[in-house]
């Protein structure tokens, strides 16, 4: 290589990157939906038409777990409109069997053309505040099929050359329970589609096709060189794990989801062989999920300045057979495939690397106790409330880091609303959001603490309560222990909680009512009775532990004057670690 | 003698000082910077009298205002030696500060640590008590509950109280009898009240900012109480001001009730600068870039109005104050070449600083960095650093290029050094383009300005690469800093959250809330003597309802209350603003109202530079010789002319090297450049080749 090439990779790849940040700029400030901008569920990235196929080429950090799915959907829309793409054309799709997610995420595309040729696909995966379909929000536990799931959109040209197109806007609108929302998302994610493609053309007004592209293949082939080098130091063989997602909703508990890593030299295969069989309920994971959900375990394993883009994936082969939780045939259903299945199969490729990467892995699952919260103004305008703040949380530990904050890294992009706005943007009043002792997996480094809220709600609503993380929760790493299980309360006025092991649907709250949540927190990392103990002691001192959880958790004893006693910590260490032996 | 002023901008390094006298005349000085800041400002002040040949205590006690840049809050910050906190929130919410909204800065890295814990969980206590949206109280305070509190602060040896409930900024009684009580407790301990710091919505915003300012607070107090002693004790009676993150300046006992404000005092000199500037050079957009050793600052400057933003993260917390929008990147003289695990160049951002620094200043640096290209490819001169106060060895950073670039990628030194200064000022004009393109700007519309002692040399270049026509390189850009403490304007920025749909506002409501907040601005700059003029301007955050973010919209109106008709010209301009940001508008959407500001500016009478007649347009008479230059692969021969000897109205077609104190400025082929009246060296930039480039 010469200089301008090593120079010009470095340019293009920055400039490419700078156009998705700007793209996320402008979604974030201007989309309408709560869960799209103050939450910041979503992700921008551009795509690259190469050999007939998309592959990513740069990417601004958002909520990651759209990332890898946008590329296939990219390909569907391609494939869809073939001859038909326009410069000025903007295309818009869910569908979860055509590179779709969950129907909620909604995913918006624009081709940028060189000499009349489609080059580059900038795009945007965001989660809407609802798009129809039988339950506000998108979350329906009931859903035997996928168009119980909600409206199921095909890649469609909602602006053609330029314009909008009227019809495609009104479908989507008349299908949507809150249109002022979704017209402004559609708008922002549009505009921010629109800027790229300026941005774009001035790139290659600059540099010229050859040089633009000639880069991004420089780029990603240092990826691959980069994630080659890391898979390259893990130890050939073969690692399997399996784990398992509670319930699918619909009677059927303890879901397997089986991996089997393969490393051979620099080249690692997923193999999803033994997976349970795609089930009734709305757990399926969609084969674009699935890969996102992949994509991030491998990710996180790696060094954290790797460009993300196609050549991080390039040296991994994934087998996930059709038919199973996690590339299922249409039309199962897939409501809460971002949740579950999609953070067991994270999951499930981390717990098989960490047998050859100890190290490198992070305990990322977010199962999460979703609460969707649904009533009417006085006006009869609906509102649909999303409990962020019952499910934001439950980071794992690594190796040298104990869990810290609320998500792990593969959420962080989205952002907790504020509570104060959460407050004058609903009739609800926040009472408690506050970590809770004793809730999280131990460990040489252990999990971030569990967490516990109250939200209550100031007007009669219905409430649904979907539960993971109650009988298989957030896993340990490398001897570390499990988090704590997640549980939901739903509280009359006066006060008489009912618990809800598996979900709630739609259960009628009365004005008052409240939702009691606790978060459980993130898995540990190595054993607990190598924590050291004045390490257990500062954390008793900050409240994320108590005296007992001390003693139960880490054979750490503590006296009235929390003074570490040693001779009855060593005491009881040994003798916890000869009961494990 | 009593005309004088005097800025002094504490950096990192050295402490400048700019003075400018009755007549307009200009002095400058730099010393190195000291452990104690107050010895480096004493220094300079000293080195000044001497020049102007007065004892100190003459000069002091004729001096009627300092003004002073500090980093005092910064480093505090930084460093994470700030005061022992104890926080107070409301029951039931007391990690919201631990909780960051979960916002990680790697969004891909599970083992990324968590930031330093300014405030530990032992040290946050909740107490009862609960206002709604409305200002309702529904939980009345527990005051026992507070002096509990203040008895387990007592126990810690807590220095400093941060209280901060939610719907403070509504209804601030809860807080305002918790300081009471507090002060009672702990007479000694500083106070950060959120109701005072940020009275706006959103509690993790509020409660860092809150904190934060806690954290800082007993630093900077301390310091400036000490720094104040001692400029008494040799005499000075005048007043002593601090600039802030703002760009306006306050006194320094204002300043350090609220030190969060302080935490650009530094770099807020410099952008502060860049509008006088432009002012004086006649251009009213500018981007001003300061690049230094370690980092690069770059700021926006619309209509001689420095951009301001209320989003920045400062030491991993989260600062909501209205702050100059100060972009920070990883890129100086200092910034490390390397090639990383999968082959690629990167430079930065890891800085080799002052100590070992490039490994031409043989300090015992191996690394190369920029600096060290810069004296390979011969853009510096390694015998004039500094006019020739430090001789920098060209074969130790041949060596090092060589050596960590070169080799490993199979390039010549040359090309090595070549590529080095290519992605760095790439880099640099990425992070440009973002700065400009996030306010819907395009950077062809605005001129550089380079600052900084490593400025002069790229600026030319990415001028290129970002489309702009032309670079101005202050005279005093060593000094920049400080310049700017010497023309900054006092200026207080209040604001106020009161949430209301534009067509169902209550204009009584929101006249007597900005009557109130000019009112409390007007009391804090009250008894100062250095500006007789006030100016208020006020704005509004608005957005479409639903949307989350605010653009702050000015009102342009002369009256002073808020009508129908000033109103619905706000509300026409918001409409334009949001789709000049944000690619879109909707008029027929509803409009929600935020947050009220308004900023109380006292106004300062510029000190005004004494042009130069321009002259001839030959500046032989400057040259001082000729050297070959590697302005790409190739060598050019260029002349190298003395800066110093430069008189107005010089004009030196490129390729050429201008070498002065403090910085080093070079003039591309295919660009010109003109000394203006002041001194200030303004170079074209000939878009020929990049559309020739475009072209081809």
């Amino acid at each position: 290589m010469d200089k301008r090439s090593f120079v010009l990779s470095q340019v293009v790849a920055g400039s490419l990157n700078t156009i998705a940040d700007e793209m996320s700029a402008t979604v974030t400030r201007t989309a309408r939906s709560p869960v799209f901008n103050e939450a910041h569920d979503f992700t921008t990235a551009i795509f690259e038409m190469k050999d007939m196929k998309s592959r990513l080429v740069a990417q601004s950090p958002g909520c990651t777990l759209h990332l890898y799915a946008v590329a296939m959907a990219v390909d569907r829309a391609i494939d869809a409109f073939k001859y038909d793409l326009q410069p000025g054309d903007v295309i818009l799709a869910s569908d979860p069997y055509n590179g779709g997610t969950h129907i909620p995420d909604l995913v918006v595309i624009t081709p940028v053309f060189h000499d009349r040729k489609p080059i580059l696909f900038p795009a945007v995966r965001a989660h809407m505040g609802d798009v129809g379909g039988p339950v506000a929000g998108g979350y329906n536990p009931h859903a035997r099929d996928v168009w119980q799931d909600g409206l199921v959109m095909p890649p469609v040209k909602i602006v053609e050359r330029g314009e909008k197109r009227a019809d495609m806007f009104d479908l989507i609108v008349a299908n949507n329970r809150i249109a002022h929302w979704i017209n402004g998302d559609l708008d922002s994610m549009i505009g921010a589609c629109q800027l790229a493609s300026r941005r774009i053309g001035e790139l290659f007004d600059r540099y010229g096709l050859d040089t633009v592209r000639d880069a991004i293949q420089a780029n990603v082939d240092y990826s691959e060189r980069r994630v080659r080098a890391e898979i390259e130091s893990w130890a050939d063989g073969e690692y399997y794990a399996e784990t398992f997602v509670d319930h699918d909703y619909q009677g059927q508990r303890d879901v397997k989801i089986a991996c089997k890593a393969i490393v051979r030299g620099s080249d690692l295969t997923l193999d999803f062989t033994g997976t349970d069989p795609q089930v009734k309920g709305f757990i399926n994971s969609p084969i674009a999920n699935t890969m996102s959900f992949i994509f991030i375990g491998l990710t996180t394993c790696c060094d954290e300045d790797i460009p993300i883009n196609e050549g991080c994936m390039a040296p991994v082969t994934v087998i996930a057979p059709e038919g199973t939780v996690i590339n299922p045939r249409r039309p199962a259903p897939v409501g809460t495939c971002t949740c579950s299945a999609g953070a067991e199969v994270t999951e499930a490729v981390l717990l098989a690397l960490a047998q050859c990467a100890p190290k490198r892995v992070g305990v990322n699952a977010h199962k999460m106790p979703l609460v969707m919260s649904y009533g009417s103004y006085d006006d009869e305008r609906m509102w649909v409330f999303l409990n962020f703040i019952g499910f934001t949380g439950g980071a794992g530990a690594a190796y040298e880091t104990d869990g810290w904050g609320l998500y792990p890294p593969l959420m962080t992009g989205v952002i907790l609303p504020s509570i104060e706005m959460t407050e004058i943007q609903y009739p609800t009043r926040i009472l408690k959001h506050e970590y809770v002792a004793d809730q999280t997996g131990a460990g040489r480094w252990r999990g971030t603490p569990g967490l516990e809220t109250i939200t209550q709600h100031l007007v009669p609503n219905q409430t649904s309560v979907m539960m993971e993380g109650v009988r298989h929760t957030a896993k340990g790493m490398v001897g570390g222990e499990h988090g704590a299980s997640n549980r939901v309360y739903l509280a009359t006025p006066e006060g008489a909680e009912t618990e809800i092991p598996e979900y709630a649907f739609m259960h009628p709250l009365e004005a008052g009512g409240a939702i009691r949540t606790i978060r459980g927190g993130g898995g540990g990392w190595g054993e607990a009775m190598e924590r050291p103990p004045e390490t257990v002691r500062e954390d008793v001192i900050d409240g994320y532990v108590t005296r007992e959880g001390a003693l139960a958790d880490y054979g750490v004893v503590l006296g009235e004057d929390l003074a570490i006693d040693v001779t009855a910590t060593e005491a009881a260490r040994a003798e916890r670690l000869a009961r494990a032996a | 003698m009593s005309n004088w002023n005097v800025g002094i901008d504490v950096g990192g390094t050295f402490t400048d000082l700019v003075a400018i006298g009755p007549n307009g005349e200009f002095r400058s000085t730099k010393t190195p910077s000291t452990p104690d800041q107050s010895d480096g400002v004493l220094n300079a002040l000293g080195r000044l009298a001497t020049e102007l040949g007065l004892p100190l205590d003459d000069f002091l006690g004729e001096l009627p205002l300092i003004v002073h840049g500090t980093t005092v809050a910064t480093n505090s910050l930084l460093e994470y030696n700030g005061a022992k906190v104890g926080l107070i929130t409301t029951k039931g919410f007391r990690d919201e500060i631990e909780f960051r909204r979960s916002y990680k800065e790697s969004v891909f890295d599970p083992r990324l640590k968590p930031p330093h814990a300014i405030v530990p969980r032992r040290s946050r206590i909740g107490v009862a008590e609960r206002v709604d949206h409305q200002g309702n109280v529904l939980t009345p305070l527990d005051e026992a509950g507070v002096r509990a509190a203040c008895e387990e602060f007592r126990r810690q040896g807590v220095e400093a109280v941060a209280i901060c409930y939610l719907f403070s900024f509504v209804n601030p009684a809860h807080e305002r009898r918790t300081a009471e009580i507090v002060r009672e407790e702990l007479p000694d301990a500083f106070i950060s009240l959120s109701c005072d710091v940020l009275p706006e919505i959103r509690e993790f915003e509020r409660v860092s900012t809150t904190t934060v300012n806690a954290f800082v607070g007993p630093r900077v107090n301390a310091y400036l109480t000490h720094l104040e002693e001692r400029l008494r004790s040799q005499g000075f009676k005048g007043e002593l001001f601090i600039i802030q993150s703002n760009g306006g300046v306050l006194s320094a006992q204002e300043a350090g009730r609220y030190a969060v404000n302080t935490l650009l005092s530094g770099p807020a000199g410099g952008v502060t600068a860049g509008s006088y500037l432009g002012e004086m050079a006649g251009y009213d957009n500018l981007i001003t870039v300061d690049m230094g050793g370690t980092s690069y600052d770059i700021a926006l400057i619309e209509n001689l109005q420095p951009a301001v933003t209320t989003e920045s993260w400062i030491g991993r917390y989260r600062i909501a104050l209205p702050m100059l929008d100060i972009h920070t990147i990883g890129a100086g003289g200092g910034s490390i070449a390397w090639v990383d695990a999968g082959g690629a160049l990167q430079v930065g951002p890891a800085s080799a600083g002052s100590y070992p620094g490039p490994a031409c200043y043989s300090r015992g640096g191996t690394r190369p960095t920029v600096t060290d290209a810069n004296v390979v490819l011969g853009l510096l001169n390694p015998d004039f650093f500094l006019g020739g106060e430090m001789v920098l060895d060209r074969e130790k950073a041949v060596d090092a290029v060589r050596r960590e670039v070169a080799e490993p990628l199979g390039l010549s030194v040359i090309e090595a050094a070549s590529a080095i200064i290519e992605l760095v000022n790439s880099n640099m004009a990425n992070a440009t383009r973002l700065v400009t393109t996030k306010r819907g700007r395009d950077p062809q519309q605005f001129a550089l300005v380079a600052a900084g002692g490593a400025g002069g040399i790229h600026a030319g270049k990415q001028a290129e690469e970002l489309g702009i026509r032309t670079v101005i390189v202050p005279g005093l850009a060593p000094v920049f800093c400080a310049l700017g403490d010497n023309v900054a304007d006092l200026k207080i920025s209040e604001s106020r959250t009161h949430i209301g749909r534009v067509d169902e506002l209550d204009f009584e409501a929101l006249n007597t809330m900005f009557q109130e907040m000019e009112q409390r601005a007007r009391g804090r700059l009250a008894g100062q003597a250095v500006a007789g003029n006030f100016e208020t301007k006020r704005s509004l955050d608005m957005h479409y309802v639903g949307e989350v973010h605010e653009v702050t919209v000015p009102i342009r109106s002369r009256t002073r209350r808020i009508t129908k008709l000033n109103l619905d010209a706000t509300l026409g301009d918001f409409h334009e603003l949001h789709e000049r940001l944000f690619a879109h508008k909707d008029p027929s959407q509803p409009v929600e109202i935020l947050t009220l500001r308004l900023d109380l500016i006292g106004v300062r009478e510029r000190p005004r530079m004494i042009p130069q007649e321009f002259g001839d347009e030959d500046a032989s008479g400057a040259l001082k010789g000729e050297r070959q230059v590697h302005f790409d692969v190739e060598p050019t021969t260029v002349p190298v002319y003395n800066g110093d000897l430069l008189k107005a109205g010089a004009f030196i077609p490129g390729p050429a090297i201008i070498e002065q104190w403090g910085t080093t400025i070079a003039v591309y082929p295919g660009h010109e450049c003109l000394i203006d009246a002041y001194g200030n060296v303004i170079i074209e930039i000939g878009q020929a080749r990049s559309a020739a480039e475009r072209a081809a």
